[in-house]
């Protein structure tokens, strides 16, 4: 059975593609540098919760319940950041929604 | 300090293994025939005493959490202790009355997606577990609980990350979080060899900071893997450093994740750790009485593991990216050899 990353080279550079430990591990190095670093690793089965971000595609008349909805979350445990992107002009037909909320656990 | 670092301690409850599903890379071998479960009072105690040693975060899995009778009194009354939550699930039945339960008493509901459709159901060994998994998702944005999606990478399946990670983008996620299979459980008979080695690791950092860039904020890629060059300044992240902690230090300190099996087994760091390790049982004794116990006779031990462990992989290796917790595990078993207690993954079987 192929592996992930065999299918994964073979649909970037075809069948003749190859990569070797070295490349990847350079690769790697540099990806690292340029700043997606693992800092928290989490047991299976356990979401990490530092930040919580997520966008909505939706129609104007579903925005109202769903703010309503969001802002009520908000408060001492939960801060929670709301911006409203319009579409359509010059009658809206939709708008993209995007969440940002940070969890305020207790300090002990 | 530990694998989720000063702010996250994290106790993680499995309140029932019953489950709708049978999945081929389930650790704590759970499914339709597995009805035992936590009595609540029992699982508030242990809240009670948790949240009084500074854990301030109960993930609630299985099992199926949402088919645990009395998971909204158990959210609430973590919650009610001052504690975040989350809950892990298939998906399929999340329905309007299960949504309502969860709608105010949950941080963040977490989603297993396995990969392209074909494959997903592939590993929960049924032919629609994706499609009815995507037709709650409508019913969950608009419930407003905040969502994300775990993908098991297994040695087979980096490739089917973009689509995960598009798929997860297009249903509104805050997160995808990448769990490497853990060889334990059912996926110890059913997927063996199948855990990713460590090139497909490296593969699977190198897609998932690639997403993360893509997302550009929209959503948040978690990789669950340790980097040996990142650790290797920072032994107190493998609860490996020299001074470990002083004996005034709440318990959360001194131990996340902490787990609370089903039968009442209180593990650290993972379920079905090696016995040998493990705090107790909750029918015997009050959490709170174990964490006192297990600091006196078995933390030593755990340290000395641990920094067995963190030698072990900080070695030069050509590829950074291992698994913390199965290597933990493995080396944990070790010391149960001839000691006449259940090995890893048994105790769920």
């Amino acid at each position: 059975m192929e592996s992930g990353s065999e299918k994964l080279i073979a649909e970037m550079f075809g069948a003749a593609g190859a990569v070797t430990e070295e490349s990847l591990a350079q690769a790697v190095g540099e990806v690292r540098d340029s700043g997606y670093k693992i800092t928290r690793w989490w047991w299976y089965g356990q979401p990490g919760i530092d930040q919580i971000q997520a966008e909505f595609v939706m129609p104007v008349e579903q925005l109202g319940a769903t703010v309503n909805q969001l802002a009520s979350l908000h408060g001492e445990e939960r801060s929670i950041g709301l911006e409203v992107f319009p579409y359509g002009i010059p009658v809206l037909d939709g708008v993209r929604l995007a969440v940002d909320a940070k969890i305020n656990l207790k300090q002990r | 300090m530990g694998p989720t670092g000063c702010e996250y301690r994290v106790l993680q409850v499995h309140p029932t293994r019953l489950c709708n599903l049978r999945c081929t890379h389930c650790y704590s071998s759970s499914g339709p025939k597995e009805g035992d479960t936590i009595p609540v009072e029992r699982l508030k105690s242990a809240l009670d005493d948790a949240a009084a040693e500074g854990f301030n975060v109960t993930g609630f899995s299985g099992g199926e959490p949402l088919l645990y009778g009395s998971l909204r009194e158990a959210l609430e009354y973590a919650r009610a202790c001052g504690m975040a939550t989350t809950v892990t699930s298939n998906g399929m039945l999340l329905d309007a009355r299960r949504l309502e339960i969860l709608q105010g008493t949950v941080n963040l509901l977490a989603i297993s997606l396995d990969g392209v459709p074909e494959s997903h159901n592939r590993t929960r060994a049924s032919e629609r577990a994706f499609e009815a998994m995507a037709a709650r998702l409508d019913g969950v944005r608009q419930s407003g609980i905040p969502f994300g999606f775990i993908f098991t990478l297994t040695q087979f399946n980096v490739d089917e990350l973009r689509w995960v990670a598009e798929f997860a983008l297009e249903q509104g996620a805050s997160l995808l979080q990448i769990h490497p299979l853990e060889d334990a459980g059912r996926a110890a008979q059913e997927m063996a060899g199948a855990s990713p080695d460590p090139k497909e690791a490296a593969f699977a950092y190198l897609e998932a900071a690639s997403l993360q860039a893509e997302v550009n904020g929209r959503m948040r890629v978690q990789l669950d893997l340790v980097d040996r060059e990142l650790v290797r300044t920072n032994p107190a992240a493998l609860f490996a450093d020299e001074i470990g902690p002083g004996a005034d230090q709440p318990f959360s300190e001194v131990m996340s994740p902490l787990i609370v099996e089903t039968d009442g087994t209180v593990s650290p760091v993972r379920y079905g750790f090696p016995r040998c390790y493990v705090l107790g049982n909750l029918k015997e004794a009050r959490l709170r009485d174990l964490m006192s116990a297990w600091r006196v006779e078995k933390l030593p031990s755990f340290r000395s593991l641990c920094r067995s462990v963190f030698e072990d992989v900080t070695r030069p290796a050509a590829l950074p990216f291992f698994n913390w917790y199965e290597v933990l595990s493995r080396m944990a078993a070790e010391d149960d050899v001839g000691s006449g207690l259940v090995p890893l993954g048994a105790a769920a079987a």
